[in-house]
């Protein structure tokens, strides 16, 4: 009966890193694909239950940075944000390099990977590539959340958490029959003020609905059917500017928010037959999002960017699987399909300064004074970009698993097809004069429409062999592939239709300039794949109360997608394929458990460099990547000390991440930091009353730089954040 | 009767007549319309002569053919210019031959980047249409300039 509770899950000893695990069943549920327990799955495996997210305040996905080994999500921008580095890899724009699965269901799109994590009941992270099992943008790993289910018979919770900049988080989760529900709202008014305005400029406020309903009434059958729903308003991007070696307030004068309705609604169904096990995994995807950025972040008003976004995705998936467990050969053999189409509306708005500085300084640059010079009129000069995306992708995929008592040897392979297509209609109208032999302003419209598609056919092997050493030791060697797929650069188009634009204003004139405003085309605005290799030997411990896991992998990665700016007076970016590189890492994990004590360590070191990457004007090969941090580090420790009935916990644990380059070139560096934080919580009964910091130490680093039109920018760590709350089983 | 005849006849022959004239006239005109030609630009610049190929001129007759307009594209006035500009000059006086035409103009402001430019007041133009070859030399300001090309 167990295995039908369990839709497309497996039961399974959590082999790491439970830093509470006496609070948990021996037994304990994953969402992943695996055929084998958890601890028999041939790749570092993080496993993290409701205690440990909970003492440590992970409430969002990048609170787990550095808590898994090796993982980064630098927390900045806006929810949209996510930008995710594993393993050297990643990439602050287009697709992730880690997938996301909730309860099973693949999360396609990385705008909806931030939210609240109330109701998250594990979360299972597979480190190295995935590809064979999970398909597109998994070759960093994946990333599995459970979330509470009807058969987990906890009673209800309600929380409630307070702290600085007015944040509160309230949730609730209930179980009513065969439905679980989970409901959370946070507000926050912001902690970085935008001095411009004088107000702060990222407040936020959310909500969460997610509903789970399971029926196993028969015997062989279950189904169950989960409905989430987020929607959220933000600010956001507390970019300041860097000058001098000085940091400047944020101070930005136009509209930086953004908007998101997600629903992700999933049906899931389980046939245990006499023979086969069938899985199917169904979902619709809706997310329909806007973002608006000032995008000088400055406090002039150069330009503006808008996108504006309605998506909708199907995604289907079959398994077959043999019905006994306990045999050698344990096949299993499924099909991957999605159709994903977005409606994608993203104007760029030059205003007064951005027309005069970006616009008009850089065509009169190229025009002898004695001829004439350009002037424009307008008080704000748009270019609307409207673009249709389609995406689909259907995969078979096999992987045997030879469960040979000490040996488990697998081998699995992926043949993946993936398709695309984007339409664009985009459109610059402006008012012109050539002075001063033009005596009045001429209007022009700038078209720029077409068609650009794709198609890439993977073929995503794996073979892994794990030998069990004794009853505590457990060895595997990897090799494994995995792919990010590619797509169509949207925001290289205001770009080009600038360039266009100056070069039809010539056109019309009759002017032709020996030097042409370059820009790319849009034929050049697909980028391919990103392919990972990886080998990977590893080996897990597990003794009594202690258990420590340590891997080291090699990876070699091609095609790699970086964001480029493209050649002439640029304003936009730009993934492209443009370089070659490779990681070498180490990862490790110890847990100790004793009785009421509790202590945890994570630790990563990874050198990832470019064996080629040549941007058109400096070759990069043998530079660090950038935004990859050098080492992850975290150590916590708990302490649960008895008071009569009543429990007193203390928990304290230091993260840091660095050090890592802020660019190819390695002249803007981050040093390693770490930030404390700290909970400390008393049960008495039903009730939980607790105080819990973050970044107690005040440490001031940086979360992401960039560039924009030749100034640098950089976003600051969150500062410390003192929370009180509780929580309340009714 | 016979009288009525002869007045047919001779209107007849007046009509014909005309219909010949009108074709004869009209060969020359549909030649003098427009026409694309591509040849050598010559400038006689301050730092000396120096000859641009594949010069692109379209010459537009009005409908009367007896003026034209002369566009001349992608030109340069000196080797180091950093621009081509396209030039036209209007209100050229055509005079038609058994051959083609004899083009004549002076003091013309030019139109280039969107207006007239008086900078490069035409001064001097002379040019002929001769069956497909079209020659014509002026001064651009104080810039000597001739062109020779063929009807494309």
């Amino acid at each position: 009966m167990t295995t039908l509770v369990l839709i497309s899950v497996l039961a399974t000893v959590s082999p790491l890193c439970d830093t509470l695990s006496q609070y948990l069943p021996d037994v304990t549920v994953t969402a992943l694909k695996e055929s084998v327990a958890l601890e028999s799955i041939a790749s570092a495996v993080s496993d993290i239950s409701y205690p440990t997210l909970k003492s440590n305040g992970i409430y969002r996905p990048n609170s787990l940075s550095s808590i898994v080994p090796g993982l980064h999500i630098p927390d900045y921008g806006a929810s949209m944000t996510s930008t995710i580095y594993l393993r050297g890899m990643g990439s602050r724009m287009e697709n992730p390099v880690m997938g996301l699965y909730i309860d099973g269901i693949p999360i396609l799109d990385k705008n909806v990977y931030d939210f609240d994590w109330e109701g998250i009941n594990r979360a299972t992270m597979l480190r190295g590539p995935q590809g064979t099992l999970y398909g597109r943008n998994s070759m960093g790993g994946v990333l599995s959340l459970s979330t509470l289910s009807p058969t987990d018979g906890a009673r209800p919770v309600i929380s409630l958490e307070y702290g600085n900049a007015n944040t509160v988080r309230a949730g609730a989760s209930f179980i009513i029959g065969n439905n679980a529900l989970t409901t959370t709202y946070r507000h926050t008014d912001g902690f970085f003020i935008n001095t411009y305005k004088n107000a702060q400029c990222d407040p936020y406020d959310g909500l969460a609905l997610r509903w789970k309903w399971q029926n196993h009434s028969h015997e062989n059958t279950c189904i169950s059917n989960i409905l989430s729903v987020n929607v959220s308003e933000e600010g956001g991007f507390a970019y300041g500017l860097w000058q001098n070696d000085t940091l400047y307030p944020v101070s930005y004068n136009d509209e930086g928010s953004y908007r998101r309705l997600s629903v992700i609604e999933g049906f899931k169904l389980h046939y245990c037959g006499q023979t086969i096990k069938t899985d199917i995994v169904t979902s619709l995807q809706l997310l329909s999002d806007d973002m608006r950025m000032d995008q000088d972040y400055t406090d002039r008003s150069v330009f503006t960017l808008q996108q504006k976004q309605l998506s909708g995705a199907g995604t289907l998936e079959l398994t077959f699987r043999r019905a006994d467990d306990n045999v050698i050969w344990k096949p299993q053999t499924g099909s991957f399909s999605f159709y994903k189409r977005n409606s994608l509306y993203a104007p760029v708005v030059f205003k007064r300064d951005g027309i005069e500085t970006l616009i008009l300084n850089n065509a009169n640059s190229h025009i002898p004074a004695e001829i004439g010079q350009l002037t424009i009129s307008d008080v704000t000069m748009p270019i609307n970009s409207d673009f249709l995306i389609d995406t689909w992708n259907t995969a078979l995929f096999h992987e045997s698993v030879f469960d040979l008592g000490r040996w488990i040897i697998t081998a699995g392979l992926r043949l993946d097809y993936e398709g695309g297509n984007m339409d664009y209609n985009c459109m610059a109208r402006l008012h012109y004069r050539f002075e001063p032999v033009m005596t009045q302003d001429k209007e022009l419209d700038v078209p720029y429409l077409g068609a650009v598609s794709h198609h890439h056919l993977e073929l995503i092997p794996k073979l892994s062999a794990l030998f069990k050493a004794t009853d505590a030791v457990t060895l595997y060697a990897t090799v494994s592939k995995g792919y990010r797929s590619g797509g169509f650069n949207t925001q290289i188009f205001s770009d080009i239709l600038q360039n266009l634009t100056m070069n039809t204003v010539m056109q019309d004139l009759g002017v032709y300039l020996d030097k042409q405003f370059v820009s790319v085309s849009a034929d050049n605005t697909e980028y391919d794949p990103e392919y990972a290799w990886n080998l990977e030997l590893g080996t897990r411990l597990r003794k009594g109360t202690f258990s420590a896991g340590a891997s080291a992998y090699y990876m070699d990665v091609r095609n790699q997608q970086l964001t480029v700016f493209p050649p002439g007076m640029s304003t936009g970016r730009m993934m492209t394929n443009a370089g070659r590189s490779r990681s070498i890492g180490v990862e490790t994990e110890l847990c100790w458990n004793p009785e009421q004590f509790r202590s945890h360590i994570s630790w990563s070191w990874c050198d990832a460099r470019f064996v080629s990457y040549y941007d058109g004007n400096l070759d990069y090969s043998g530079n660090l990547l950038p935004y990859v941090p050098k080492h992850t580090l975290n150590l916590g420790a708990g302490y649960s000390l008895r008071i009569n009935n009543n429990t007193l916990d203390i928990d304290a644990s230091l993260n840091g991440a660095g050090p890592f380059n802020w660019d190819e070139t390695g002249s803007r560096q981050e040093p390693f930091r770490l930030k404390a934080g700290c909970r400390i919580a008393f049960v008495f009964g039903d009730w939980e009353i607790y105080v819990r910091g973050d970044n107690l130490t005040g440490t001031q680093g940086r979360t992401f730089y960039f560039k924009s039109v030749g100034n640098e920018f950089f976003a600051s760590c969150k500062p410390r954040m003192i929370m009180i709350g509780t929580n309340i089983n009714l | 009767m016979k009288k009525s005849i002869y007045i047919m006849l001779a209107i007849a022959a007046v009509l014909a007549g005309c219909d010949k004239l009108e074709k004869e006239n009209e060969e020359p005109v549909s030649v003098l319309k427009s026409t694309d030609y591509s040849g050598t630009l010559t400038v006689n610049a301050s730092s000396g002569a120096f000859d641009t190929d594949s010069i692109k001129v379209s010459f537009n007759a009005t409908e009367r053919a007896d003026s034209a307009s002369i566009i001349l594209y992608k030109v340069k006035f000196s080797p180091r210019m950093p621009v081509s500009l396209d030039v036209t000059i209007p209100g050229i006086v055509v005079k038609k031959t058994e051959k083609g035409a004899i083009l004549s103009c002076d003091s013309i402001v030019p139109l280039a980047m969107g207006g007239e430019y008086p900078n490069y007041t035409v001064k001097g133009f002379q040019g002929e249409i001769m069956d497909d070859l079209l020659t014509f030399s002026l001064n651009f300001g104080s810039t000597p300039t001739s062109y020779q090309g063929k009807a494309q």
